[in-house]
């Protein structure tokens, strides 16, 4: 009885809040070449019979991975839209097609530029923003563009460890977004041990820690190769000091 | 509260108390009964439902401007607005009814009343034996018999539409429809994105029950009743709290308190604040418009529901 002898096509989140959640039934009128599929809205709450039928097929982080990458597929689509719109009316200049002189000769290596670049300026930005009052009604929007952004990264986006993933998903404000995307990207080995232990196979996750640098033979501070070049010039600022 | 232990004959014909599973299976058979009979009834109607508005909203075109000389600026032209459409298709009835009658108060199952004495349930006592059980299942879940839904489509297994028309539909503006090469164009260009129906479970199939004893009128013998019999009694039973006894009625809502129904109803609408275009028609007829645009947000969601009260 009810929808709960149809499959499920997919399963998403349709608001800020995560109470409401569409998703995708394959209907009974479908044929073997033709798949009907036809929304049906379930309330996220807990003791709802369809919400609780839901999560059994279909797990919570599933539910919330479904969730980010529509949103970012429509956020490009979005874009893609604005940008052709811009270009029609005028507002954004299309860019001119580049002149590419014709090689008589076998081209020179050039070295690469890497575009994006952490400079000092970075740093500061994130030690004052990071710490700072969080308003996270606010800054709900940059929020999201982060997660969705970190979740596009390879490291997180291969990432197995579903709670942190989950704990990224729901993270509200700067400081647990980064806290959890560094926990995903670079987790301590006791974190690894107890994830190998809550695994079937422990050793498919294990990383062997003999592998990973003892933090402490070398204290990472005096390490100057590892600062970034505001750290090496306040450093020669203060020996020159002294 | 009384709930009492009916009394069957066994196979031997002894006087025996029914077990837990025969007395489930008559708080079943009122199920079933309540469901070959509802009292309280959902229509689908083309306007002015009892259960209220649901509001569908969509944005439209703003009125294209025009000038002799160049085009209106952004800020010039009129922004798209927002059409509301109040959808009140569900209408709630409900029957007047009237409860069992209890003749000389031996109408009712008998049980055993303390030793070697055996007495007539009160009608209360068969309300709190039978129905009142039967009432809070109906209305604890979707698809209880006699019970309503809403679904994205007319056929659900388990249940039949009411009606094909939708009870709700939800609408946006269809930004293909709008070009500036068709300016002016027509402010209002909606697309459906989804109907809503509203459907009736399908009753269970009349479970097994059995015989319960009455003291008959005359001699005051003890007699099994027929199926027939008991089940004029049940029907009216729970027909009567259903329909009119306080904090036992079952009555559906929108959005109030309740058990969810079958799929929400969801408004979507365009958040964007304008999409200004342009067309030159010739001289002395620089034309502007707005059209809707921006991504698609839940504005509201509408759940049917069921209760108690």
């Amino acid at each position: 009885m009810t929808i709960h002898n149809l499959e499920i096509n997919t399963a998403y989140f349709t608001n800020n809040e995560r109470t409401e959640i569409q998703v995708i039934l394959v209907s009974e009128e479908s044929t073997k070449d033709h798949a009907v599929l036809i929304p049906y809205n379930i309330e996220a709450k807990t003791g709802d019979a369809d919400y609780e039928w839901l999560v059994k097929k279909l797990p919570l982080d599933d539910i919330h991975e479904n969730t980010f990458n529509k949103f970012r597929l429509e956020n490009e689509k979005f874009k893609e839209n604005i940008l052709r719109h811009g270009l029609e009316l005028g507002i954004i200049k299309a860019p001119e097609p580049e002149w590419v002189e014709p090689e008589a000769h076998e081209p020179e290596w050039v070295e690469p530029v890497e575009v994006k670049q952490l400079d000092e300026f970075t740093y500061e930005t994130l030690a004052d923003t990071l710490l700072e009052p969080f308003d996270a009604d606010e800054k709900k929007e940059q929020i999201f563009l982060l997660k969705l952004k970190l979740f596009d990264s390879e490291e997180i986006k291969s990432s197995t460890n579903r709670p942190l993933k989950a704990k990224l998903r729901k993270a509200k404000d700067l400081i647990s977004v980064i806290k959890y995307a560094t926990m995903i990207a670079s987790p301590e080995p006791e974190d690894l041990e107890v994830k190998a232990k809550a695994l079937p196979d422990a050793k498919a996750e294990v990383v062997v820690p003999s592998e990973m640098e003892p933090a402490t033979l070398v204290p990472a501070m005096e390490d100057d190769d590892r600062q970034p070049p505001a750290f090496k010039a306040a450093k020669a600022a203060a020996s020159s000091k002294k | 509260m009384a709930v009492r232990i009916p009394l069957i004959l066994d196979g031997d014909a002894n006087l025996v108390q029914m077990s837990t599973a025969q007395i489930l299976a008559i708080k079943n058979r009122c199920r079933y009964l309540y469901g070959t009979n509802p009292s309280a009834n959902l229509t689908r109607v083309s306007s002015s439902g009892t259960l209220g508005a649901i509001v569908d909203t969509r944005k439209q075109a703003g009125a294209m401007s025009t000038d002799a000389t160049n085009f209106d600026l952004e800020g010039e032209t009129a922004e798209p607005s927002t059409v509301t459409l109040n959808r009140a298709h569900i209408s709630q009835v409900t029957d007047n009814t009237s409860d069992p009658t209890n003749t000389d108060n031996r109408a009712f199952p008998v049980f055993f009343n303390g030793f070697k004495t055996i007495k007539a349930m009160s009608k209360q006592d068969l309300y709190d034996t039978f129905v009142l059980d039967a009432i809070d299942t109906i209305t604890s879940a979707n698809g209880q018999p006699g019970t309503f839904t809403i679904h994205t489509s007319t056929t659900l297994s388990g249940f039949t539409a009411v009606s094909t028309d939708f009870v709700f539909a939800d609408t946006r503006a269809d930004l293909s429809d709008y070009t500036a090469g068709g300016i002016a164009e027509d402010l209002d260009q909606p697309e459906t994105i989804q109907n809503y129906f509203l459907l009736k479970a399908n009753n269970i199939a009349a479970p097994d029950i059995e015989k319960m004893l009455y003291i008959t009128d005359t001699d005051f013998d003890l007699q099994e009743y027929t199926n027939t019999q008991i089940d004029a009694i049940l029907l009216q039973a729970i027909r009567h709290n259903a329909a009119e006894i306080a904090g036992k009625r079952i009555r559906y809502n929108i959005n109030g308190s309740g058990v969810n129904l079958g799929s929400g109803m969801v408004n979507t609408i365009l958040n964007g604040a304008g999409n200004y275009q342009t067309r030159f028609v010739g001289a002395n007829d620089y034309r502007a418009q707005e059209f809707p645009n921006g991504s698609v947000v839940t504005a509201a969601t509408f759940r049917l529901k069921i209760t108690q009260e």
